[in-house]
C-alpha cells in the first residue's frame, strides 16, 4: 500500500525543499529596512562629491595622521 | 516608438516571451503585485506598469536559477521599497529608467552557498557595496526569522577563500544583475 502523499514535505532524494510558502509578516520590516539602506547609498553614490572634498575616511586618516 | 504606460497579462505574456500561467502564478504568491489594477473576481483584470515588467523579468530569471518563489517574492519586495524610497528624496525617479541610464549604476543579487541573499551596489569608479545577508531558508511564514534591530551591513570583503566573491560564498553562489536584466528589456509593442 501507497503512503498517502504528503505536500511540503521535500522531494523523495532527502534534501530540503525550501519554502513555497508566503514571506512571513515578520520579514517585510526586514526587507523593507534593507531596502532603505541600499536606497541611501544609491542615493549618496549620484550625488557628486563637492570639489576638494576629501570624503569622509580621508578625514579620519588625516584626524589619525595628526 | 509610442510610450505605453499600462500592460495587461497578454501584452507581458508576449513582451516577456512566456506563458501566462507562469505570470499568474508570480501575481497570485504575490511576488509581482500589479501598479495599475488587481484581479478581482470575474470580469476585472490585472494591469502592469513598466516597473512590473521589469519585476516579471526578474522574478523569472530568478526561478529559472530554481530559487523558490519566497526568495523571489523578497527580491521583488526589495527592489520596491528600494525604489520608492528613492523616490521619496527624487520624484523623479523611475528604477526601469534608471538602471537601463547612462548613470552606470550596478545593482545585483548574491546568493551565497543556497542559504544567503546579498544585494551588491556599485556606480562608476565608487567602491561597491554589499547589503545583507538575509537567510532565506526562514522566510516563510511557518519559520520567521527573529528581527534584529539593524541589519548588519557588510562592507566588500577581499576575495580570499572559496569561490571569491564579495559576500564569502565558499561552495556555491548565484549572482543576478538586474541592472543587465533592465538593459534586456525591449519595451515596445
Amino acid at each position: 500500500m501507497r503512503p498517502p502523499r504528503r505536500s511540503g514535505v521535500g522531494p523523495a532524494d532527502g534534501l530540503t525543499r525550501l519554502p513555497e510558502e508566503p514571506l512571513a509578516p515578520e520579514v517585510f520590516a526586514l526587507l523593507d529596512h534593507l531596502a532603505e539602506e541600499i536606497a541611501a547609498e544609491y542615493l549618496r553614490l549620484l550625488t557628486p562629491e563637492p570639489e576638494g572634498s576629501a570624503g569622509p575616511d580621508r578625514t579620519r586618516e588625516m584626524e589619525v595622521e595628526r | 516608438m509610442r510610450v505605453v504606460t499600462e500592460w495587461t497579462l497578454a501584452q507581458v505574456s508576449r513582451l516577456l516571451r512566456e506563458p501566462q500561467h507562469r505570470l499568474i502564478y508570480l501575481c497570485e504568491k504575490g511576488a509581482v503585485v500589479p501598479d495599475l489594477g488587481d484581479a478581482r473576481g470575474r470580469g476585472s483584470s490585472r494591469l502592469f506598469s513598466e516597473r512590473n515588467i521589469l519585476e516579471f523579468a526578474l522574478a523569472l530569471r530568478l526561478r529559472k536559477l530554481e530559487l523558490p518563489v519566497t526568495v523571489v517574492a523578497a527580491v521583488v519586495r526589495v527592489l520596491r521599497r528600494f525604489a520608492d524610497a528613492v523616490r521619496e528624496s527624487d520624484p523623479s525617479f523611475n528604477i526601469v529608467t534608471s538602471l537601463r541610464g547612462p548613470d552606470e549604476v550596478d545593482l545585483r543579487i548574491l546568493v551565497k552557498d543556497g542559504e544567503q541573499l546579498f544585494f551588491l551596489l556599485a556606480a562608476g569608479s565608487k567602491a561597491p557595496r554589499l547589503f545583507g545577508p538575509l537567510d532565506f531558508t526562514r522566510f516563510g511564514a511557518r519559520r520567521p526569522p527573529p528581527v534584529p534591530r539593524r541589519i548588519p551591513e557588510l562592507t566588500l570583503r577581499t576575495p580570499g577563500e572559496g569561490l571569491g566573491g564579495p559576500e564569502g560564498s565558499r561552495e556555491a553562489r548565484i549572482e543576478v544583475s538586474v541592472t543587465e536584466v533592465a538593459k534586456g528589456l525591449r519595451m515596445g509593442r
